[in-house]
């Protein structure tokens, strides 16, 4: 079951959104400037984006979902299948999807629901999604995937360990199912053992990251995953474009690409502007990798991790996004 | 049985995953005490013995030791190589 593949799916276009307001990690009153310097030197987080007070989440999505859907020409009432993924929902129900649904004057044959996943959530997104297309047997059906959290409404402000690393952000992706394209496949994952790695702390009312455990559930455990969907996709390591790994920090990442053998040239990043925007760190990612490039199609591999501990990844030979942007609200 | 060679080699690989002077820390010396430890720190180290010897270290396993020569014990526990290498 943790291998899958699925087929005639396409990723047709992304669009992130994220706040004006950024904030400076050598700005934080709460470190001294020799501990901003080593946090900012290993980590690689130099930036990071925060929503106001009076934002609401799923407002992001719906400003993210009328630009994408403009930007592919596609209309509200063709979308069939609309999930968002997020731990942190301005309202605990409805969920955002069927919010979404109403605001934008969808389809009531539209399939709603949320998905609780953080940094492993894009994966099981595009996972749950593939499977529903295919489940169908017309072509040409669309969805939606909304995936982001704020990140800041669960962090403790003067958390050390944790407020230098998140940001605010959401991602919307257009998703399709077509006929001929390159298949999709998938490795998922839950390594139980990394529950509490990450976890809200009621006696706190705020996140609790134990950025240890994080570390070693992540080098333990994702390389093994990348490799093992490797060789299920038959298609080795050394012949994959690019990773999109989540942005959880650089040190994180670059112990994963070493245990791979592999350049860390291979792993774009949006880290250091952007820090770690959660579920939607890999299309955020993505969308900036793809503006920066002109190739017509690449193999990629995205490989989110975290909350959980979640793990999924996915191998994809993808032709370039007909419609990829950054947004700021 | 690991050398006093070896203790070295990896008091020396400590110092410089930590940037201090190899002269300020022993394997008796407690790691908490030291004025730049820090949780990330912490993490730096941790990921660095993992790169060297593929040995995982818990936070659990951390919280309950208090000096280099847990870290040092633990690594030859459960990894055959050598820090002089």
């Amino acid at each position: 079951m943790a291998l899958s593949q699925s087929k005639n799916i396409e990723i047709k276009g992304c669009v992130c959104v994220l706040p004006q307001t950024e904030e400076n990690n050598m700005e934080l009153p709460f470190l001294t400037q020799e501990e901003k310097l080593d946090f900012v030197k290993h980590t690689g987080i130099s930036r990071r984006r925060i929503a106001k007070k009076s934002d609401h989440i799923v407002d992001y999505f719906e400003h993210g979902m009328r630009d994408l859907l403009s930007g592919l020409q596609w209309h509200p009432e063709e979308i069939q299948v609309l999930i968002c993924v997020s731990q942190t929902p301005n309202i605990p129900f409805p969920s955002m999807s069927n919010q979404l649904h109403s605001k934008l004057g969808m389809s009531s044959s539209c399939l709603c629901y949320d998905i609780n996943l953080g940094c492993s959530g894009f994966v099981y997104g595009l996972h749950t999604i593939s499977q529903l297309l295919q489940s169908f047997d017309e072509t040409g059906l669309k969805a939606i995937l909304c995936c982001g959290d704020f990140s800041s409404r669960i962090i403790a402000e003067n958390d050390s360990a944790t407020a230098p690393i998140f940001s605010d952000g959401i991602s919307v992706t257009g998703i399709e199912k077509t006929s001929g394209s390159h298949p999709l496949y998938f490795h998922l994952e839950s390594i139980g053992s990394g529950v509490e790695a990450i976890q809200y702390d009621l006696n706190k009312g705020a996140m609790h990251l134990n950025g240890i455990d994080v570390f070693q559930h992540s080098v333990l455990y994702v390389p093994k995953n990348i490799k093992a969907l490797s060789s299920f996709a038959q298609l080795p390591i050394e012949q994959i474009d690019f990773f999109i790994l989540h942005q959880a920090n650089k040190l994180i990442n670059q112990s994963i690409a070493k245990k791979l053998n592999l350049s860390y040239d291979q792993f774009p990043s949006s880290i250091e502007s952007f820090g770690n925007t959660s579920s939607a760190s890999i299309p955020l990612t993505l969308v900036l990798h793809q503006n920066e490039t002109s190739q017509k199609d690449s193999t990629y591999c995205f490989s989110g991790f975290g909350v959980g501990f979640s793990i999924g990844s996915m191998i994809y030979r993808m032709p370039k996004l007909i419609y990829a942007k950054l947004l700021t609200l | 049985m690991q050398t006093e060679q070896e203790s070295k080699a990896f008091l020396s690989f400590i110092a410089r995953e930590l940037d201090c002077d190899p002269e300020q820390i022993q394997l008796s010396t407690e790691f908490r005490s030291l004025p730049f430890w820090s949780s990330l720190n912490a993490l730096l180290l941790v990921a660095a013995l993992n790169e060297k010897t593929e040995v995982i270290i818990q936070s659990s396993q951390l919280a309950e030791w208090n000096t280099f020569n847990d870290f040092y014990l633990h690594i030859f526990k459960h990894w055959n190589g050598s820090f002089t290498k």
